[in-house]
């Protein structure tokens, strides 16, 4: 008995070190871009190539903040994926709940999610240039009011399906229970159903935020100067004769990491986020 | 206000958006394919030139083919990889499960404009890591004809973990007393894997696999950085052949039309997946 348990363990541990080695390996891309981001400039690039740096150099960061004005790219990503997320939400979130709580005919309902989540299947691009053209003659490109506006697109639907998975899930007792005490619609919201749905609603916000913070297609072709955000910046390096790696790489760790962290905040809730809301742990 | 007032109340906003912002933009598009632009000139109504042009295009063909490969391979790939990945961490091992899980998803979240630049960078020629690693010198991966296969790995990479999370939270909602049942009862693994756990996770793979169906056809940002479709037209797909139309070329005539035949295609090949999947599993 014994030594079948021991050959269990050895396999466990024989598992354990397979599965690191294959994570360590799999992850070297994104160690790739960090290390090659504190390299001085001139040994950015090298053969062989250097996968522990001899010295580690904060240039490529001096030089993004000073010259790239990364702050400003920043800025403008973070108000555009804030505001337009924050738009979503609040609209997505009400129709999200009325579609989840209230007494819609079977088929009607169904009509409407499935049409709504249709709009996903719609490669972007097919909007991008509608909407392209028509911020042109609205005088709308490369102001905050149209990245925003055009952000909204890319979230709205994915909000709508992520939060009514959560709000379905809300126990409907309580809330009959309320409106049975007379508690009307507004306090209903405020005082019962946004706290909880808390956790669902946070996780809704911060996983579409990420969408719009790596959002590029529509950021690259509706901003000329004024509102260009980081991925536009990114993408602008490509075009330069001689790339400045370092530059790059410390640019890209700059956009990479926010999300990094976020994603591990919300590890509990990423499988029902992945998939719209239809399968969850 | 009566419930029933409520819930259209509420809803409006959010219809109201969609049709303004996407409805509205498509009918644009459509009425925008039927004419010709070109510099300088004004524009000129040439009925449906276009896309009758565009099935005489080498190079939209070209793009099609493309997608194909590039959608069939990361796709296929994705999963099995996902599926195997998702299979040997099944069994909890504590303080380790977690961490690996966290440390895989890290790939889907970077913006996929990053994930083609550190790629590009992988692959370069001359200072490489690929050709470190494969002891070679001045091998081009994304320079010959064999591109596309490599923008293809980075995608998978990119993508893998997605399958895998979704699966494994499918493997795990499995019964584990169906399990024990079928092992008294002396089913062979493969009776195991064929009779229990794969109809048990057959709605996660069809979830996991039209989800990545779909972003896969929009592929766009990855090949932007890594080979902006070249060398020559060999990494160009769909998406990106219409967003190059459109807005270098400015043939945005040709550009809308041919994301609408895109479009319309996508949507017909999902919607025979998924009416073919419901009458197979009944899952919908």
């Amino acid at each position: 008995m014994s030594s079948v348990f021991r050959r269990r363990r050895l396999a466990e541990v024989v598992l354990i070190l397979l599965i690191t080695m294959f994570v360590v390996v799999y992850l070297v891309p994104v160690y790739w871009i960090v290390v090659t981001s504190f390299k001085p400039e001139g040994r950015a690039l090298t053969w062989p190539p250097q996968l522990i740096p001899r010295t580690i150099s904060l240039e490529n960061y001096k030089t993004a903040f000073e010259y790239k004005s990364v702050f400003w790219y920043m800025r403008n990503s973070l108000i555009i994926s804030t505001c337009s997320v924050t738009i979503s939400m609040v609209v997505g979130c009400m129709a999200a709940y009325s579609f989840a709580k209230f007494k819609w005919g079977r088929k009607s309902k169904q009509n409407l999610l499935l049409w709504i989540m249709g709009l996903r299947i719609m490669p972007p691009i097919a909007v991008a240039i509608p909407i392209y053209l028509i911020f042109i003659r609205l005088k709308l490109i490369d102001t905050f009011a149209g990245m925003i506006v055009a952000y909204v697109f890319i979230s709205l639907p994915f909000v709508i399906w992520l939060s009514y998975g959560f709000f379905k899930e809300l126990p409907n007792e309580i809330i009959e229970a309320a409106s049975i005490d007379g508690c009307g619609f507004t306090r209903l919201m405020t005082r019962i159903v946004v706290p909880l749905a808390k956790p669902g609603l946070i996780t809704v916000f911060l996983l579409t935020f990420m969408m719009a913070w790596n959002e590029f297609l529509f950021a690259i072709k509706l901003s000329a100067f004024r509102v260009r955000t980081l991925p536009v910046l990114i993408s602008g390096f490509i075009i330069d004769r001689g790339l400045l790696w370092g530059q790059l790489c410390a640019v890209a760790a700059i956009t990479v990491i926010p999300v990094i962290l976020i994603s591990i905040f919300i590890q509990r809730y990423i499988v029902a986020g992945l998939t719209m809301g239809a399968i969850k742990e | 206000m009566k419930e029933k007032q409520l819930k259209w109340v509420l809803v409006l906003p959010a219809l109201t958006l969609i049709v303004a912002l996407i409805i509205f933009p498509l009918i644009y598009a459509l009425r925008a394919s039927l004419y010709l632009y070109r510099y300088g000139k004004p524009v000129e109504f040439v009925g449906f030139q276009n896309f009758v042009e565009l099935f005489q295009n080498r190079l939209a063909m070209n793009a099609v083919a493309n997608t194909v490969v590039y959608v069939a391979i990361a796709v296929t790939v994705e999963l099995v990889l996902g599926f195997v990945l998702a299979l040997l961490m099944n069994r909890e091992i504590r303080g380790f499960s977690k961490p690996v899980r966290a440390a895989l998803t890290i790939p889907m979240f970077i913006a996929p404009i990053v994930v083609g630049i550190v790629w590009r960078m992988i692959y370069n020629p001359q200072y490489g890591l690929f050709n470190w690693i494969l002891g070679t010198r001045d091998f081009a991966p994304t320079g010959g004809n064999h591109a596309l296969y490599f923008v293809i790995l980075a995608d998978i990479w990119q993508w893998t973990p997605f399958m895998y999370i979704i699966l494994l939270a499918a493997l795990q909602s499995v019964s584990p007393d169906l399990i024990e049942a079928a092992l008294i009862d002396g089913a062979s693994a493969w009776q195991r894997m064929y009779r229990i756990v794969l109809p048990s996770i057959s709605a996660a793979l069809v979830i996991a696999f039209t989800l990545r169906f779909m972003e896969a056809t929009k592929a766009l940002d990855i090949i932007y950085t890594l080979t902006f479709g070249g060398p020559g037209s060999d990494t160009e797909t769909v998406g990106f052949m219409i967003f190059r139309l459109a807005f270098n070329d400015v043939r945005i005539g040709t550009a809308t039309a041919f994301a609408w035949l895109y479009a319309i295609a996508i949507g017909i090949v999902l919607s025979f997946f998924m009416s073919w999947m419901n009458r197979r599993f009944e899952i919908v």
